[in-house]
């Protein structure tokens, strides 16, 4: 029996090995779309500009929505913000794929209602959430992923007197995100009414993109309206700087920075410019207008303990303000949100606590730290009785 | 779309209106009812609306 000679060590290409069929693409068998000669043109140089834009290695820059994600929304604290005392009761029945109801119930607030019904559910590519509260009114939100990166919303707000409607459309490619929505759009009377808004934001280079948003609004008896609105972001990792300028003539500039694991601050400046109408002090008619410019400054961080996150801001107007998210037991948070504005001489303050529940067994357990996602018992942790 | 008659125009408001009522109550059912069927655990309407935990 002769053995083969031994291959030398680390010369893989000398391996007869032919090409796994399952892994070689097979090219597609030229057909007349595209092998005559016009189309085979354009498809060279869309395949050409293709490989070129890939070969840049540029990345997604996310979305216009988000420009400001990191400061306006993560480090400040203005969408945590709440007044009164407010309590959540959020009941899990499911992780994957989501599925939780909650009951919020809250007083001395104006904008929390009394009573509020919440349920989610979400999965890989379907997102269903509904809220109804005790004047009956109603907001619904959906969104459908068709596949990973193109994703359609639709969004739904009844209440006793209005009704609204939102269309979205969101495209992600490979360096850019372009976003279609429309806001009560209708035909009825006689010619296009409600508000379209158009964005695309475009990565320049590998930390800077660039974007615009287009606003078309029509409403009846009034003239339409247009405004386009321009932004942009350099992300650089570990600091985020991004700008809008906007078509009512804003300038908001916001700047982001990781400053350790646990610590991020924010500062954002926004300059407003703007008509003041000048009226007659004799007459008190208005008799001319001056230019104005507004502008306000704030600062703010939020540091992430282990069982806590704590925010806290101070702008220019003289307000400071905190939010505390503390979590006294595995299933149980208490918040703590407080302002004063020292120049009106005013306060604001809210307590609120956060009960989560488990509608099965296995989510309880997994709640109080005893199992894990695949209800494999946690080492450590105290044996289930 | 301006040449729409008056007739059909009234039945196209008649049929939003209703569909916006049908949103409106059939909304919360409906996610319910989704989250429902597609999760293992089926649990009862009882434990579905109320906020205290199932045990």
């Amino acid at each position: 029996m002769s053995s083969p000679a031994p291959l030398p060590l680390g010369d893989l290409a000398k391996l007869n090995m032919s090409a796994l069929p399952a892994i070689t693409q097979e090219k597609p068998k030229p057909g007349f779309w595209s092998s005559n000669p016009i189309f085979s043109f354009v498809n060279d140089v869309y395949s050409g500009f293709a490989d070129h834009r890939q070969s840049i290695g540029l990345l997604n820059p996310g979305t216009i929505e988000n420009l400001n994600k990191e400061v306006s929304r993560d480090v400040f604290l203005n969408q945590y913000f709440f007044t009164g005392f407010r309590a959540d009761l959020n009941k899990s029945f499911s992780l994957n794929p989501a599925f939780q109801t909650s009951h919020t119930l809250s007083i001395g607030s104006k904008s929390i209602p009394p009573y509020a019904f919440n349920v989610l559910y979400a999965n890989d590519n379907l997102f269903a959430q509904g809220t109804l509260d005790n004047d009956l009114s109603l907001s619904g939100r959906m969104n459908y992923g068709w596949t990973k990166d193109v994703i359609s919303k639709a969004t739904l707000q009844i209440a006793q007197d209005q009704t609204m409607v939102q269309l979205e459309q969101d495209i992600q490619g490979v360096d850019y995100s372009l976003n279609l929505k429309t806001l009560n759009p209708s035909y009825l009377d006689g010619d296009f009414s409600g508000v379209v808004v158009g964005s695309l934001l475009q990565s320049v280079s590998k930390k800077l993109a660039i974007g615009l948003e287009a606003v078309y609004s029509k409403q009846a008896q009034y003239a339409p309206d247009a405004a386009v609105s321009y932004v942009a972001r350099y992300n650089a990792k570990d600091w985020i700087a991004s700008a809008q300028l906007q078509a009512q003539g804003a300038l908001i500039a916001s700047f982001w920075r990781k400053v350790s694991a646990n610590l991020e601050a924010g500062i954002e400046t926004q300059i407003q410019a703007g008509l003041k109408p000048i009226t007659d002090p004799m007459l008190g008619q208005v008799i001319g207008a001056e230019p104005v410019v507004n502008g306000v400054t704030t600062i703010g961080a939020k540091y992430e303990f282990r069982q806590s996150v704590v925010r806290g801001q101070i702008d220019s107007e003289g307000k400071v303000s905190a939010f505390v998210e503390k979590r006294v037991l595995p299933t149980i948070s208490i918040l703590f949100s407080g302002e004063i504005d020292h120049f009106k001489n005013t306060s604001r303050i809210g307590l609120g606590l956060q009960f989560e529940s488990a509608g099965t067994e296995q989510i309880a357990l997994m709640q109080q730290g005893l199992v894990d996602a695949e209800g494999n018992p946690v080492p450590g942790a105290p044996a289930i009785a | 779309m301006a040449n729409l008659s008056e007739e059909s125009k009234e039945r196209i408001v008649k049929l939003l209106d209703t569909s916006k009522t049908i949103a409106h109550y059939c909304w919360i059912p409906f996610v319910i009812y989704l989250g429902w069927k597609n999760t293992d655990a089926k649990p009862n309407l009882i434990n579905l609306l109320s906020p205290f935990p199932a045990m």
